[in-house]
């Protein structure tokens, strides 16, 4: 107990690790309420849900008059507001305003919510949300009373069938659970009160997500500090000779770790409750589960409060068993940078198996760390896990697989922390040995090898002598083996998403009839090939109707007689082939290219799918990786001693060229690996995509493709084509630049890390959330220059279309530099 | 050449790890004698800047160290008490950086680096990873990057720690050899090291200078205190009570003790010749408990 103190005061004395746990919480709970503040109704004020229920109550069991309420509500809320809104009309003219700059009905209205309160039910709530809420309920209500029934009715038959059919009783599982289904959702029906009463905060929390990126950051980073720091200052050994030193560390190391990620688990729970309860409001926890529509089947007459607690209790029992498996490759290990790696890596495993279908693989899909505490799809229906010939429910099996998950890394990481040498000995203690065996053993082998060539090469002998640069960048980079392998990793991933990506992208069939049959004939630009692209369009969906068309055509001499052919061709092969085939796409295209030549611009038609694939790439998740732990070593490679004496840092400043050269020189050194990388990297996306596809109109203006229409027309693809790929490599050096600086302030891996993954990925994670505002200060969109120039064309910054990416290039860079400046200041001084 | 230290001072929160070191150095070895915590590591890391002092300068032939930077550095050979270094560099891939480093010409470092190495005893793993040191080598390969590149002023803190005993005579004369153009300031507890090789000896005592003299000097201030006493088993307790005993020797005909005491100690004692040793525990006698 004592030794479990001091482990918790080492790790709450890591003072940057309590600080950034606070900002994970403050930034976690901040993004919550972003998300759920427009929702619900609890924004009208502490009784507003009473009201709606009131509302409620009284149409309980008339759906036909509540639809009609609901019109008459919407009608007069519409008119009401045009009032309001010519009101403000004549206000604004009356002041002297001109007519073009008054806000249209819908922008005035978007800003003054409040126009289309009628207060005709409701002292509170706007009549428009009640008429949004009342139907929605009463839908819910349906659809559980159908559902209900349907599983009732089938889990019957097929349990009669079964036994008809296959003689088959309880003993067998398949009898078995078509009667437990039965049963329990004949209990749940009896119990069970659905869309009687309006439910509010339930839904946002139940259903909330994000939260999960701050509780497992948090997780990954409480990993890395129980084991690694010991090993970091040297204190392992002196720590394993001590009487207590092996098992009861151990064992005090681990518990903390897992109460902690217990505790954590609550602490973010307790905060997002906390938070919607401010923006929503909580109603009753006794109302049933099942109003909850991701939860409208679930198989358990439990309450909210049942409901809430079993989520809450998953949630930690999840982060331990998180804990505990990321926790034992951080004891395997003893790395930071591979700690870091190794609980990232669990976390986006359980992330990726959460978008796994629910109907093909529902284990994968919700037995993971991230998606575990969700229940909802796969509680439906009684999913249960065969044992023997018996099931257990998946809301019984999920806390035991949790349980049983964290003994499995716990044992383990016990016996490798204590480094057990007992008779009974672990077989991890033994897979610890002999892999220190191994290395020791490579070790000299390398050694010897070293001394055979040294020898040989002992007349010329080598010279060692280069740049400052070329050092540095041995350093990091190309003498640095974990490094090395660690590039090597990822640029594989690298090559595998850039070939799934590739590999997905193939078009439509009704885009490869476009391309077939329209681009072949008219490409180009639209100002020479519209009416022969309008007039293709016309034939072939035109049917025999088109046959006349070509026929006439060619009897006018509009077109020769080898044109006449081949398009009657290709009329015969669509009839043949397709039937009915109505060229949306291909209409809609051309809509819209007339629309942006009437604007003034001249698009082609070209093949817009595959370049808009090329053109669109998104941030590169390995290359940033590989940069983030590259770039962190430039500085901190100089503060790996385990105390401030011991760094080589001492030695190197009182060199000559140790202080302001080497500054240089890691700077450069970073700027050249990053600028390689780069290419490397997008070079394997840009391979992959050309080989997938073909890319003629090379120089057709941007704006040809639909997601770039908003390009002011001078730019062409092939300009754009070299400009981002320059934006891109001038984004991963000052990405390079940017966490040297971050590596040089902070001279510690860990805050260096997190830190850096902090303010680039939080802003990131924001504008995936939902909130678009972040999109502005979104590191993602930018380091993949793609998004953030899409994103900056439809801002349309200072009258350009690169405005809004210049401009976040300018601040990154500025802050780039401030920060440079100031490790510079600090590292010479 | 001349290093001049002046009223240099340094403290962390209110413990005073230096008040108002002076002394002036010309070319020679000078040793800075003291126990541990006296101060050392702290001079010669305010020396290197890679600690700012509190107050005082430090001038090298008249000019503040600061204000030169890279031309005082580029003067400079350092060896920190704990050195590190980076494992995955081989011991002569390391001291080619270092070359680098110092901004050494091509041929000089191609003509020093296996010299260096030689001397060290590291030519056989020259081309080892670092990683693959023990303790004694790493300490030796950071006096090699120390000395590399002829630094006119050298700076070692403990250069022998953790050195078995040839290592430790191979070192010292290798230091001796090499000085006599340089400011060497070596910085020790270990009174052997320095004894014979030392041109000066400051002793440093919770960061003021206590004494400052050449050996010979400093051993009169004791000359006739040192005793030779022989003594039975039951009878050393009592004399290490009451007089302080820098030396239990036992030898063929019964225990000899060395005593430091400016009254005779006892009938039998006879006078002996002093050593440095002597010195350092009538100096820090009373501190290190003798
Ligand atoms: N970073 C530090 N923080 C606080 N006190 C320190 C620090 N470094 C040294 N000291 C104190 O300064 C005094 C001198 O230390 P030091 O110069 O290392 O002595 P020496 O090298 O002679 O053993 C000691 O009392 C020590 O406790
Ligand atoms: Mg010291």
């Amino acid at each position: 107990m004592k030794l479990f103190g001091y482990e918790f005061r080492k790790l709450i004395g890591i003072r940057y690790f309590v600080i950034l746990l606070v900002l994970l919480m403050i930034a976690s709970g901040i993004l919550c309420y972003f998300r759920v503040k427009d929702e619900g109704v609890g924004k009208f004020g502490a009784n507003a849900a009473d009201e709606v229920n009131a509302f409620l109550k009284e149409y309980a069991d008339k759906p036909e008059e509540l639809k009609e309420q609901v019109q008459f509500l919407s009608m007069k809320a519409g008119e009401k507001a045009t009032l309001r809104y010519e009101a403000y009309r004549k206000e604004m003219l009356d002041k002297g305003m001109d007519e073009e700059s008054i806000p249209w009905y819908f922008d005035a209205l978007k800003k003054h919510p409040d126009w289309a309160y009628t207060y005709n039910y409701s002292e509170t709530v706007p009549d428009t949300v009640l008429a949004e809420i009342g139907p929605k309920v009463l839908e819910n209500k349906e659809k559980y009373n159908s559902g209900m029934a349907s599983i009732l009715r089938q889990a019957k038959s097929n349990a009669q069938r079964l036994e008809e059919d296959e003689g088959m009783d309880m003993g067998d599982y398949l009898y078995y659970y078509q009667a437990q289904v039965y049963l329990r959702y004949a209990k749940v029906l009896e119990n069970a009160s659905v869309g009687d009463r309006y439910v509010s905060g339930w839904t946002q929390f139940f259903e909330y997500r994000y939260g999960d990126f701050f509780l497992f950051g948090a997780l990954i980073l409480l990993c890395c500090m129980v084991f690694v720091p010991e090993k970091q200052c040297g204190m392992l050994p002196i720590l394993r000779t001590a009487r207590k030193g092996r098992i009861q560390v151990a064992c005090a190391k681990v518990s903390l770790l897992l109460l902690s990620s217990a505790v954590l688990a609550l602490v973010f729970a307790a905060i997002h409750f906390f938070v919607i309860f401010c923006a929503c409001g909580y109603s009753s926890f006794s109302d049933s589960v099942q109003n909850i529509p991701s939860l409208l089947l679930f198989p358990k007459a439990w309450t909210m409060g049942q409901y809430l607690a079993y989520s809450v209790l998953l949630k930690v029992l999840a982060a331990v068993a998180f804990s505990a498996a990321a926790g034992f490759l951080s004891a395997l290990t003893y790395s930071p940078v591979l700690s870091y790696l190794g609980g990232a890596a669990i976390f986006g495993g359980s992330f990726g198996m959460s978008f796994m279908d629910v109907g093909q693989h529902p284990f994968y899909h919700c037995l993971n760390f991230y998606s575990m505490e969700n229940v909802a799809p796969i509680a439906e229906r009684l999913h249960m896990v065969q044992i023997f010939n018996s099931g257990m429910e998946y809301i019984l099996f999920a806390p035991l697989l949790c349980l049983g998950c964290t003994v499995l890394f716990a044992l383990p990481t016990v016996a490798l922390v204590s480094g057990v040498r007992m008779s009974g000995r672990t077989k991890a203690a033994e897979r610890q040995s002999v892999f220190k065996r191994l290395k020791k053993s490579l070790l000299t082998f390398e050694n010897s090898l070293r001394t055979k060539m040294a020898k040989k090469s002992k007349e010329k002998r080598k010279i060692y002598r280069v740049g400052l640069v070329r050092w540095e960048n041995r350093k990091q980079f190309l003498w640095n083996v974990p490094v090395l392998l660690l590039t090597a990793i990822l640029f594989g991933v690298q090559i595998f998403v850039s070939f799934r990506a590739a590999d997905n992208g193939t078009p439509s069939l009704e885009y490869r009839v476009y391309t077939h049959f329209l681009l072949s004939e008219a490409r180009g630009p639209y100002s020479q090939q519209a009416e022969k692209y309008d007039n293709l369009i016309n034939i072939y969906t035109k049917g025999d109707e088109g046959r006349q068309i070509l026929s006439e055509d060619y009897r006018d001499g509009r077109i020769d007689r080898e044109t006449y052919e081949r398009y009657t061709e290709y009329l015969r092969t669509i009839r043949n082939n397709l039937g009915t085939y109505d060229f949306r796409t291909a209409r809609e295209h051309y809509d819209l290219l007339k629309s942006m030549n009437e604007s003034g611009l001249d698009p082609w038609f070209i093949d817009y799918l595959s370049w808009s694939r090329l053109l669109t790439g998104k941030i590169s998740y390995p290359l940033f990786a590989c940069i983030l732990v590259v770039a962190i070593l430039t500085f901190t490679v100089e503060y790996t001693g385990k105390s401030k004496a011991e760094n080589f840092a001492n030695i190197l400043r009182c060199t000559k060229l140790g202080r302001k050269k080497t500054f240089l020189a890691k700077c450069l050194s970073i700027l050249c690996i990053c600028f390689v990388l780069a290419l490397l990297f997008w070079g394997v996306e840009y391979i992959f995509m050309l080989r997938s596809g073909n890319f003629p109109d090379i120089d057709a203006p941007l704006c040809s493709l639909p997601v770039f229409s908003q390009a002011s027309g001078g730019i062409t693809i092939r300009q754009y084509l070299i400009f981002s790929l320059a934006a891109r490599v001038l984004s991963a050096m000052l990405t390079g630049l940017f966490v040297t600086a971050v590596s040089a302030l902070t001279r510690n891996i860990f805050s260096g890390l997190t830190v850096s993954v902090a303010v680039t990925m939080i802003p990131t994670l924001l504008y995936m959330a939902g909130m678009n505002g972040a999109g502005y200060i979104s590191f993602g969109s930018w380091f993949g220059v793609n998004e953030m120039i899409q994103f900056s064309m439809k801002n349309d910054l200072f009258g350009w279309d690169f405005g809004v990416y210049a401009l976040y290039t300018g601040i990154f860079a500025a802050v780039t530099v401030l920060l440079l400046a100031a490790a510079r200041k600090k590292f010479i001084k | 050449m001349t290093l001049v230290f002046d009223e240099v001072s340094k403290s962390y929160g209110k413990t005073k790890a230096l008040t108002g070191f002076s002394a002036a150095l010309d070319p020679g070895i000078y040793a800075l004698l003291g126990p541990n915590g006296s101060g050392k590591s702290t001079l010669m890391n305010i020396l290197t800047d890679n600690l700012k002092a509190d107050s005082g300068h430090i001038l090298y032939d008249g000019e503040d160290v600061l204000k030169m930077g890279v031309r005082f550095r580029e003067k400079l050979g350092f060896m920190p008490q704990y050195p590190g270094m980076y494992g995955n560099f081989s011991a002569e891939k390391f001291l080619w950086y270092m070359a680098t480093l110092k901004g050494m010409k091509k041929e000089e470092a191609q003509k020093q680096i296996p010299e260096i190495l030689n001397a060290v005893e590291l030519s056989d793993v020259a081309s080892h990873r670092i990683s693959s040191f023990s303790g004694g080598m790493k300490q030796r390969l950071a006096l090699a990057q120390a000395v590399l590149g002829d630094p006119k002023v050298l700076i070692l803190d403990e250069p022998t720690a953790g050195l078995d005993p040839k290592q430790r005579i191979a070192i010292r004369n290798y230091i001796s050899r090499i000085a006599f153009d340089k400011i060497v300031l070596i910085a020790t507890h270990v009174v052997s090291d320095v004894e014979y090789i030392a041109k000066e000896v400051i002793m440093l005592k919770k960061g003021v200078i206590v004494d400052r003299a050449p050996t010979p000097q400093l051993l009169c201030k004791i000359e006739g205190q040192v005793w030779s006493l022989p003594a039975k088993e039951e009878e050393v307790a009592e004399y290490q009570r009451t007089f302080a005993v820098t030396n239990i020797l036992k030898g063929e005909n019964g225990i000899s003790l060395r005593i430091l005491s400016e009254k005779k100690p006892a009938e039998n004692a006879t006078l002996a010749a002093p050593t440095l040793e002597d010195y350092y525990l009538h100096v820090f006698g009373e501190q290190t408990g003798v």
